[in-house]
């Protein structure tokens, strides 16, 4: 369900020990698709598969 | 820049909900519809604009996914998922094309790609002019009250002035003229593509994906120039304004009425043995017309419908202008090329 939220919320920045901050070109290269397909959690683990 | 028309929240809008950002959905899908960079970096810079900070993650180590703090863009090879919460119980809830869905943390550690996109608002975050688009918006959307407002008025004042409620048969037939108004706008929206959830629950009572296939079929139009749909529609909302309006005329409605019940028989014919498949919808308004030919034979309104008279050939005039009429801007409506 997409919360109604009126103010915006407080987010503090993680404190990850194994992750990469993304390059301006490396999420340029992160691209939305055209479709509007429900990922369901079936869909979500079949496109899973197949992109294995 | 085009206007977002769509009326489905976009996974920007949905995304800018999640953080309590103020915005508004006609602008902000509309400037994510338009971003030149359709990219997280696109995003970034949208972001931007609204006062909010952001940044990508790869993730080496995916267990560090209960570190971020939801919500948050996950990438899966099927596209990105808002991640709205990650509870206790070690599921994880996430957001996709605006429905709301679950599965187990493991699952879905196994499922995403390692990369995330986290968004920082601040306390002044909103969208640019948020207060004027507000207001736009209130208005826009207020037509559609207001249209709706007027069209129960006119109908309640012609129901009245009209006298029909005075007779349990005239009842009925707007009553089940309004039924099979609604059913038949429901198919037309089915066979222009138009997403409908009330249309795809009734479909699926009989059979799941019965209104689609039957849709799809060239039996679906009559005689490859007219969806039934069309004539349908245009049936109904011609019966319930004639009958609103000139209630006098209602035994020429009756024998339009007898005129229809042959098709339901054919219809009901074709999906039992023809197609093999039931569409629940069109079930339905064979049902109608049958319930409306009960009201106007139990009422008497079969007799005085001889001699025939000016009366009738205006009606019928009438639905032909109206099925006419839809059929030339349906085509303007239809989604079929756009998905």
């Amino acid at each position: 369900m997409i919360m109604k939220r009126t103010v915006p919320i407080h987010i503090s920045r993680p404190q990850l020990k194994h992750a990469d901050i993304l390059s301006a070109m490396q999420l340029n290269g992160l691209r939305f698709g055209n479709k509007h397909t429900i990922l369901t959690p079936g869909r979500l683990r079949s496109a899973s598969v197949s992109a294995k | 820049m085009a206007r977002y028309k769509d009326s489905r929240p976009t996974l920007f809008s949905d995304y800018l909900s999640e953080l309590g950002v103020p915005h508004t959905q006609r602008y902000s899908d509309t400037r994510y519809c338009s971003m030149p960079f359709k990219s997280l970096f696109g995003l970034k810079k949208l972001l931007g604009e609204y006062g909010v900070d952001s940044d990508g993650y790869r993730l080496a180590d995916k267990s560090e996914l209960t570190k971020i703090t939801p919500p948050f863009l996950a990438g899966t090879p099927g596209g990105f998922v808002i991640v709205s919460g990650i509870t206790s119980d070690g599921s994880v809830e996430y957001i996709t094309e605006g429905v709301g869905e679950s599965m187990p943390l493991a699952d879905f550690m196994a499922s995403w790609d390692g990369t995330v996109f986290q968004a920082y608002p601040a306390i002044s975050s909103a969208e640019p002019d948020y207060k004027l688009h507000a207001r736009e918006e209130f208005f826009e959307r207020s037509k559609k009250w207001v249209l709706l407002g007027c069209v129960l008025f006119l109908l309640c004042y012609l129901f009245v002035s009209g006298g029909l409620y005075g007779q349990w048969s005239t009842v009925m037939l707007t009553l089940f003229d309004m039924v099979g108004l609604y059913l038949t706008y429901m198919l037309v929206q089915k066979s222009l593509k138009i997403e409908n959830r009330s249309a795809d629950r009734m479909c699926g009572v009989l059979q799941a994906g019965g209104c689609d296939s039957i849709l799809e079929t060239k039996a679906s139009k009559f005689f490859g120039l007219f969806g039934w749909s069309e004539v349908g529609f245009a049936y109904f909302s011609v019966s319930l304004a004639a009958l609103l309006m000139f209630p006098q005329w209602t035994c020429y409605l009756a024998l339009c009425n007898a005129c229809c019940l042959p098709f339901t028989i054919w219809s009901i014919w074709y999906q039992k043995f023809r197609a093999g498949v039931w569409c629940t919808l069109c079930v339905c308004v064979q049902c109608t017309l049958w319930l409306l030919f009960f009201c106007y034979f139990f009422g008497g309104w079969f007799k005085g419908v001889f001699p025939l008279r000016m009366p009738l050939f205006v009606l019928g005039a009438t639905y032909m202008a109206v099925l006419l009429a839809l059929n030339r801007i349906m085509p303007y409506f239809d989604r079929s090329e756009s998905e």
